[in-house]
């Protein structure tokens, strides 16, 4: 995991390369260092195979998503930084509101992140564990697909874990 | 599941689970929900419902180290497992039987609180038979409560607890032992044992030819149950010939003494797990993977399939159990 961004690097040495991404939302561009871009692996794919033009068009992401984005990779293209720093770092990224995170775990997936996306979808899961089960309908306009008859069955099934079992 | 290679449309396919979300990072999500909440958001939809029951419900990363971190410390509790899922129950907690129970899920990597059992436990034997896990012994029966539920049965699926009746002369304290075979759980006491047909409900007694040969950690592999002898065998007690044999063909595949052997049924193989070499602060874990043989009138062979360092732990470790679990 550490060596990773190390071996990066050294591939792109000796110079510096940068590249160029633009949210095509609010045309809003980022520039940022080749080897930071391409822990992306949906980055990294175009650029090996050359599609990759002076700017990278990045439909449906926002600029305000795209720099939280940026920042993970930046953090963890860090070599120097520990693992303790970096779990740091991942929190506060993640340290955001539920609509938030929903823009940002479905950006770590269009740009193949893996660790963006897992530590995304933990906070995800964080988030919707002490939900009622009503707000989780609406945040994420579930479709309540029980009769009420249904509904009471699975909540009997499940009584034991009603009564105020932790 | 889904298609999870196409990462290029910008129109991704809506989710049953999380409409806002394609379905395999829903199930991200969702998988690394606790299961002690799972019950409470099982009432978001039907679908919800079923992925959260489903053991199919990817995990996001496999658990390949054993479980290092259970909130609370217990000495002589005993873990069945069913699943995914490893059941810690009972033992001592500051030297009071607990009646606790604590779930490792291996898909999440997650310690969850079970529900209770009737009595605190210590060194009881548990078993599965048919998806219910079977408790006996480990406790006093100096009261009514604990006499009436001498024996419990826990249905992982309702969660709940049950008394299975038992005749008084079974109700020994502690319990050194136990195993399932073909549907009867055996368990071991200071003297002799009980055996319980858990389909039939009936109650017996443990053969004194089991008694005799069952040394501690035993595991069954096709209606055979196998304990290492502390003389550097693995035998093998066949129910019906009431006759511990000797697991032959090993010899030259595995250490002469396998200190703190435990062996578990994984897949149909029988697996053995030791300490091995002790370095400096840290000890080997070994595995060994077995196929095993009955083969008419000569016993019990087995060939050593793979054998190999799997864990490095540290020098005041030791193996307490094994259990095999499904991914």
């Amino acid at each position: 995991m550490a060596s990773a961004p190390e071996n990066e690097k050294n591939a792109s040495a000796p110079e510096k390369k940068t590249l160029t991404l633009k949210s095509m939302i609010n045309n809003e561009e980022f520039v940022v260092d080749e080897h930071v871009a391409l822990q992306s692996v949906t980055i990294k794919n175009m650029v090996d195979s050359d599609c990759a033009g002076d700017v990278i068009p990045v439909p449906t992401i926002s600029g305000e998503i795209l720099a939280l984005v940026i920042e993970y990779c930046k953090n963890h293209a860090n070599p120097s930084a520990s693992e303790d720093d970096l779990k740091k770092a991942d929190a506060g990224i993640v340290a955001k509101d539920i609509y938030t995170l929903i823009d940002l775990v479905l950006a770590a997936n269009f740009l193949d992140i893996k660790g963006l996306l897992e530590v995304t979808s933990q906070k995800i899961a964080d988030s919707i564990k002490d939900l009622p089960h009503q707000d989780v309908r609406e945040i994420f306009g579930v479709e309540n697909d029980y009769t009420p008859e249904e509904e009471a069955a699975v909540r009997a099934e499940h009584d034991w874990a009603f009564e105020g079992f932790p | 599941m889904t298609d999870q290679n196409s990462t290029t449309t910008s129109d991704p396919p809506s989710s049953v689970l999380l409409p806002n979300l394609p379905d395999h990072v829903a199930l991200q999500c969702i998988a690394r929900v606790p299961c002690s909440h799972h019950p409470s958001l099982s009432l978001v939809s039907q679908s919800w419902r079923s992925t959260l029951k489903s053991p199919t419900s990817t995990p996001p990363e496999r658990s390949s180290a054993a479980p290092n971190t259970c909130s609370t410390s217990t000495s002589g509790s005993v873990p069945p497992s069913i699943g995914s899922k490893i059941y810690v129950i009972g033992g001592a907690v500051n030297e009071n039987p607990s009646n606790g129970i604590w779930v490792f899920d291996c898909r999440f990597n997650k310690w969850e609180m079970g529900p209770n059992m009737r009595v605190g436990r210590e060194f009881a034997a548990a078993g599965v038979v048919n998806g219910k896990i079977y408790v006996m012994g480990g406790c006093l029966v100096d009261n009514w409560a604990r006499s009436m539920n001498w024996a419990e049965i826990f249905d992982p699926v309702s969660g709940s607890w049950a008394a299975v009746p038992s005749p008084i002369e079974v109700r020994d304290k502690w319990m050194h032992a136990s195993a399932v075979i073909c549907g009867k759980m055996y368990a071991l006491a200071d003297r002799g044992g009980v055996v319980y047909d858990a389909v039939a409900g009936e109650w017996g007694e443990v053969s004194t030819g089991m008694d005799m040969g069952w040394r501690g950690r035993a595991a069954v592999v096709d209606g055979v149950l196998y304990c290492y002898d502390y003389l550097g065998k693995i035998r093998g007690y066949d129910v019906e010939e009431d006759e511990w044999k000797e697991l032959k063909g090993v010899e030259k595949g595995l250490p002469k003494f396998l200190c703190g052997a435990t062996m578990v049924n994984m897949g149909g193989k029988l697996c053995v797990v030791w300490e091995g070499k002790k370095s400096g602060k840290e000890v080997e874990i070994m595995c060994a993977e077995i196929e095993v043989q009955k083969e008419q009138c000569r016993g019990l062979s087995g060939s050593v399939v793979w054998s190999a360092m799997i864990l490095v732990v540290p020098i005041r470790s030791s193996i307490v159990h094994c259990a095999a679990v499904g991914l």
